[in-house]
């Protein structure tokens, strides 16, 4: 098992990326209904994941989401566009199987991303930015200490309409550190 | 954030002009003899030079800055933070006052009063250390004129003139660099 668990959980682990992972990235990435909600109208090829995998793998703030009870592979999530300086970073995740969406699994792994974020990396502003219409994902944030930063209109074209798009942040102190705590 | 702006100095970029400068000092015993290891043997053309190029072309991590003279531009000497931990908000800072006519001056005074409003300001640092020869009295109360704080000493770590010399270690946080500006 090429799974490492870096972060910690009570129901999940963050491990770095396995690029081994490629052909079950490239399944979910092909899914139209997880394509628009990241925002990509691209069709991608093992080939090319595999690489883009390869190139994750040796930056250090991409995670794989792994559940911990039996190691199972679940998304992925990420800190980038990360300033030094200012003290501040983009995130972004994917729960890539359908079915383990809804669980609190996006919950518990934003949190602990996060927590590495401020506590281990000293962020002080982290941002993220979803598409208007994925409002389980803007109540998960919500819930987690993201506030709405303001909203980019009609910037995101798919099915056949214009979307807008919510941008969001949170200092370190907004972060509910106790949604990590075991239910 | 271009140059660093005082009432007698400039914090400016390196240029490749300053080479010859910072060659007058490089195995001058009078300035050297404080500064690190790495000027124990005579330094070469090269070494300068090398140093200079990776500076110039920002291939060398940190913050550097040739101190000048405000006016005329002209070279006074280096100060540089290095060693810059972009989690703990920490760099070293070093500094020489190339000619031995700029020295006693209060240049390096003023130049690290500049250097420390840019890293705490503008490069967002928590923390700047140095270390200093025992010996080295009048750098030592320069640095506690800045505000800076002994914060311990490392014994018999520098062996120079045929005997094992103490280097003390000297820090300064943000909050306290702020409430000595008030």
């Amino acid at each position: 098992m090429s799974k490492f668990p870096r972060l910690q959980g009570p129901r999940l682990y963050l491990s770095p990326v396995d690029p081994a992972d490629a052909e079950i990235y490239t399944r979910w990435l092909n899914d139209p209904d997880l394509l628009l909600r990241l925002g990509s109208y691209r069709t991608l090829s093992l080939a090319s994941e595999r690489e883009f995998l390869e190139r994750m793998s040796r930056e250090p703030y991409n995670f794989a989401i792994v559940r911990a009870g039996d190691d199972r592979l679940l998304g992925n999530c990420s800190l980038f566009e990360m300033d030094p300086v200012f003290r501040r970073a983009t995130c972004g995740l994917f729960l890539g199987d359908p079915e383990s969406r809804g669980q609190g699994y996006g919950t518990e792994a934003l949190a602990l991303l996060l927590i590495h974020a401020f506590d281990d990396l000293n962020l002080q502003n982290v941002m993220l930015s979803v598409f208007a219409f994925n409002t389980p994902a803007i109540r998960c944030y919500q819930r987690l200490g993201f506030r709405t930063i303001g909203t980019r209109r009609q910037c995101y074209f798919a099915k056949g309409a214009y979307h807008d798009e919510v941008l969001m942040d949170m200092l370190r102190e907004d972060l509910r550190r106790d949604l990590l705590q075991t239910p | 954030m271009g140059h660093v702006v005082g009432e007698r100095i400039v914090l400016r970029e390196y240029q490749i002009e300053d080479l010859p400068y910072a060659r007058a000092w490089a195995n001058d015993p009078a300035a050297t003899e404080m500064l690190s290891s790495s000027f124990l043997m005579p330094r070469t053309y090269d070494m300068t030079e090398n140093y200079y190029r990776s500076v110039l072309s920002g291939s060398n991590p940190g913050y550097h800055f040739v101190i000048a003279h405000r006016e005329s531009q002209t070279y006074i000497g280096q100060i540089d933070l290095t060693d810059v931990n972009q989690v703990n908000r920490c760099a070293s800072l070093g500094i020489v006052i190339g000619a031995p006519k700029e020295r006693g001056q209060g240049y390096g005074r003023e130049a690290i009063a500049l250097l420390l409003g840019y890293a705490f300001l503008e490069a967002n640092l928590h923390r700047i250390e140095l270390m200093v020869h025992a010996g080295n009295l009048r750098a030592i109360k320069c640095y506690e004129a800045c505000g800076f704080q002994r914060e311990g000493v490392r014994r018999e770590s520098h062996f120079g003139h045929g005997k094992y010399h103490d280097i003390v270690q000297m820090g300064i946080l943000r909050p306290e660099w702020e409430a000595a500006c008030q």
